[in-house]
């Protein structure tokens, strides 16, 4: 790996540049978080949707540029660094685009939307020498590091064949567009939305609930699957894996997405490991909704975002567990340490890709209704 | 008949699709070229390509320009697939039939841009047109090619550089000089995927654009049971014309086809050693396309004055007359007599009906005809008139005129010429402006003398008709 390089020389005082493309609901959350780190400057806000951009200047103060095309962003020389918060089928894309102009990137999960795409980040921003942060925000949330230094690093957890990964619940797949958006709003560019997919008319179910729609944003998979992945292949170390399996279908929610409401996947990694994955959005008990469960022969350890918990061999007791409260994350500031100190971030793009590809080889598993191995074309 | 029938219900019954041998050269290797959309001159690029493979008596080739929605009915008949291809993606059944079409055992050759498209550089159009357009990569065929553009990839300035056969055992390049020179485009920093072979490279220097160190030029790669080809030579058809671009791509082709390189299809016969005559009269410059791609005749043309001044009988075979001219010296007659004394012949053409018109063996034994330039004790002048739509119709059956029939043509008729009664008519036409006969056989013993009236300008020339007459006259006149 390159040292990565700079476009220029930041002083420890220097303000950060920052660019967003993707003003939405998440968007808006990133440039809270840049906010509360501090040693930033915003320069540009873009988003397809006017209503949009003009909300995230509540955020940045005036004088922020607001563009629509997130090409005349990138041309800007005065941006350090971008946040891409966009749908996922313009991650890669866009990831790209921005390290070839000069900038580093904060690129929402999943990195890529289609398999192919992952390869192409990767070099880019290898050859660029550019910072990518991949928004897994786990490798940065200081609980999740505990862990894995408590139980992992020190050989505590013992052998791992198997991880259960979990989310059900997710209302994030349920949103009803508002009232009135039959007719598409006047300062929206649904084209740009859509990118380098087939051009369809206006469609506010795709607009507003795209995390169930799989060209836009690749359904339960990508969206809440690479999180947990993302954390087993940090833990135990692995990065390819072999083959998925998928079962699961739309079974109570056939709104017109094409994802599946209740997914359920096997993965066989190498090293003689199975991790599954459920997401049912028919489930209604949030406070068993989200684990990941690693199952060692020195223990088991439950963990997510609220904590976790640790229970040795032999426990008969779950009263006996070792618990931790859940820690916020710092993916942000992660990242902007990252491009002052030229180092990788928490979540590199190798990383990212390989995260990603669980969730493309499980969403082909489940349309196609076969076992899916890895290409050697996925390589990086 | 009822064995051929039986065979058509045969395959017919078996499913086979009908697309094979009676429609295809036999015993040639079936090339599809698949063109229509590079950011390179392809309406230029391919016709040559295809020229180059035909050249090599190997090759019956196609060309398709609108690769998508192939199917595996498309291809099914070919033994390789050439892409002179950049640009938009075909759709998951064209590219599946090609994925399966490799796989199964035969292959893809890529030219220079063709390693551009599929993968993750914005689609280019026509004359590098930038278009905006980004689309997936299609895995399969980034893992085919072997190599292929990405983000960092370019080329220097246009030069010429040196490329060496680094794998010179490679059937490709076994028995090919080490190295050759080539002006062209020099890719550097390709995605080179470990599945590539590289057979030649070249030293890209830092004073051309380059990166000072040795890109590679020529990969092989083999998918499945399939193989392919790759060459990054070939920006334009300037760089297609070099003889080190046309050899690898041709002996790469063949290899691809059928996993090996023969030798040369040898020429059946020595070509016919012509000399063309021109002068005195002012011609169009299409009569010189006349002879263009026919490679059975060796033409040199020497245009008067001074045309006969050698001993012609070493050097020809055949002379092919289109001169007016008089003042032909005693000493150039002399070795003009002694060419067809020795038996060799003659083909006369059109306006050189009125040359040496002063020597009577000449226009009276050997060309058995005359076109009078003015009034002369027994004979008026003779005339002539341009642009005349002519019916031209063969008398008879004869070597010459076989296979031609009728001909209709826009031509120069002359009228009040002097024929010789025992001139063989082959060609004669009706029209009022003309005397009647158009082509005839000399009289003439001792070897092959042919005169045609036809042939003022481009319509004459560029016709088919007689561009296969006066192929034919040379021959018969050649004796072969």
């Amino acid at each position: 790996m390159t040292a990565v390089s700079a476009s220029r020389v930041m002083g420890a005082n220097d303000r950060i540049r920052l660019g967003i493309i993707g003003t939405g609901d998440r968007g808006s959350y990133l440039m809270t978080e840049a906010n509360k780190c501090g040693g930033i400057e915003w320069v540009a806000v873009c988003d397809v949707w006017d209503v949009r951009r003009d909300e995230a200047l509540k955020l940045t103060g005036s004088g922020v540029k607001k563009y629509a095309d997130y090409r005349a962003l990138l041309d800007r020389k005065d941006i350090d660094g971008v946040i891409v918060a966009t749908w996922d089928n313009m991650h890669s894309r866009i990831s790209i685009d921005a390290c070839q102009a000069g900038k580093d990137v904060y690129v929402e999960k999943p990195m890529t939307s289609r398999p192919e795409q992952g390869p192409p980040v990767a070099r880019a921003v290898r050859e660029y020498g550019r910072v990518l942060q991949t928004g897994v925000q786990q490798r940065s949330t200081p609980h999740f590091a505990e862990a894995k230094e408590r139980f992992f690093d020190s050989g505590l957890i013992g052998e791992v064949h198997m991880v259960r990964t979990i989310w059900n619940c997710n209302s994030g797949y349920l949103m009803k567009p508002p009232a009135g958006m039959e007719k598409k709003p006047e300062g929206l560019d649904w084209d740009a939305c859509l990118g380098s997919l087939p051009k369809i008319p206006w469609d506010p179910k795709r607009y507003f609930n795209h995390f169930a729609y799989m060209d836009l944003c690749c359904g339960q998979t990508g969206g809440l699957f690479v999180h947990m992945i993302d954390v087993v292949q940090w833990y135990l170390g692995i990065t390819k894996c072999n083959s998925v399996v998928a079962g699961g279908g739309i079974y109570q929610y056939d709104d017109g997405r094409d994802t599946p409401d209740n997914i359920n996947l096997i993965c066989e990694y190498p090293g003689k490991l199975v991790v599954t994955f459920e997401a049912s959005i028919t489930d209604s008990v949030p406070a068993e909704s989200e684990d990941i469960v690693f199952i060692g022969s020195g223990g088991r350890l439950q963990i997510f975002r609220r904590g976790y918990r640790f229970l040795p061999k032999g426990t008969r007791s779950p009263a006996e567990a070792t618990i931790a409260k859940g820690t916020p994350d710092q993916h942000m500031k992660n990242w902007l340490d990252s491009i002052r100190s030229r180092k990788d971030p928490n979540a590199t793009v190798e990383q990212g890709h390989y995260g990603a590809m669980v969730c493309h080889m499980g969403n082909q598993a489940w349309l196609e209704k076969r076992r899916v191995t890895w290409q050697p074309e996925w390589d990086i | 008949m009822a064995r051929l029938a039986l065979l058509l219900l045969f395959c017919a019954a078996a499913g086979w699709s009908q697309n094979t041998a009676a429609f295809f050269q036999p015993g040639k290797i079936r090339a599809l070229i698949i063109s229509g959309r590079n950011n390179h001159d392809w309406r230029a690029t391919t016709p040559l390509l295809r020229q180059e493979l035909v050249n090599t008596g190997k090759f019956d080739v196609r060309v398709t320009e609108e690769p998508s929605g192939m199917t595996r009915e498309t291809v099914a008949a070919y033994d390789v697939l050439i892409l002179d291809y950049n640009g938009p993606r075909w759709g998951e059944t064209a590219e599946k039939a090609v994925e399966e079409f490799v796989k199964a055992g035969k292959g893809m050759v890529l030219v220079h841009g063709a390693s551009y498209g599929f993968g993750e550089m914005e689609l280019l159009g026509d004359r590098h047109v930038k278009t905006g357009i980004h689309e997936n990569p299609w895995p399969a065929f980034v893992v085919m090619a072997g190599g292929t553009w990405s983000a960092k990839t370019g080329h220097g300035t246009r030069h010429v550089f040196t490329v060496k056969y680094t794998d010179r055992e490679h059937p490709i390049a076994r028995g090919l000089p080490e190295t050759f020179l080539t002006s062209d485009e020099l890719y550097h920093r390709m995605n080179m995927r470990p599945e590539a072979h590289v057979i030649a490279a070249a030293f890209s220097a830092v004073d051309t654009g380059g990166t000072g160190s040795d890109e590679p030029i020529m990969w092989t790669v083999e998918y499945g049971k399939g193989r392919v080809f790759q060459t990054v030579l070939g920006h334009d058809t300037a760089a297609m014309v070099e003889p080190g671009f046309a050899a690898a791509f041709t002996r790469g082709t063949e290899w691809v086809a059928t996993g090996d390189v023969k030798p040369p299809v040898e020429k059946k016969e020595l070509p016919i050693r012509v000399l063309l005559v021109t002068g005195g009269h002012d011609h169009a410059p299409s009569f010189y396309s006349l002879f263009n791609g026919q490679d059975d005749l060796a033409v040199t043309v020497d245009p008067q004055p001074g045309s006969f001044s050698h001993d012609l009988r070493k050097m020809y075979d055949v002379l092919v007359l289109y001169d007016l001219y008089q003042d032909v010296p005693e000493a150039q007659r002399k070795n003009l007599r002694e060419f067809l004394e020795s038996g060799k012949g003659v083909l006369i053409l059109h306006h050189a009906l009125a040359s040496l018109n002063d020597w009577q063996w000449w226009w009276q034994d050997v060309r058995a005809g005359k076109y009078f330039l003015k009034d002369e004790p027994g004979h008026p002048a003779s005339t002539y008139l341009h642009d005349q739509e002519l019916i031209v119709e063969p008398t008879g059956k004869h070597p010459i005129t076989d296979g031609i029939g009728a001909i209709h043509i826009i031509d120069e008729t002359y009228k009040h010429v002097w024929i010789s009664p025992e001139a063989h008519i082959l060609l004669k036409t009706n029209h009022p402006t003309a005397d009647g006969p158009l082509m005839w056989v000399s009289p003439y013993q001792k070897s092959r003398v042919v005169y045609c009236m036809l042939g003022h300008g481009s319509e004459a020339h560029n016709h088919p008709q007689y561009r296969q007459l006066i192929h034919n006259a040379v021959r018969w006149v050649a004796g072969r």
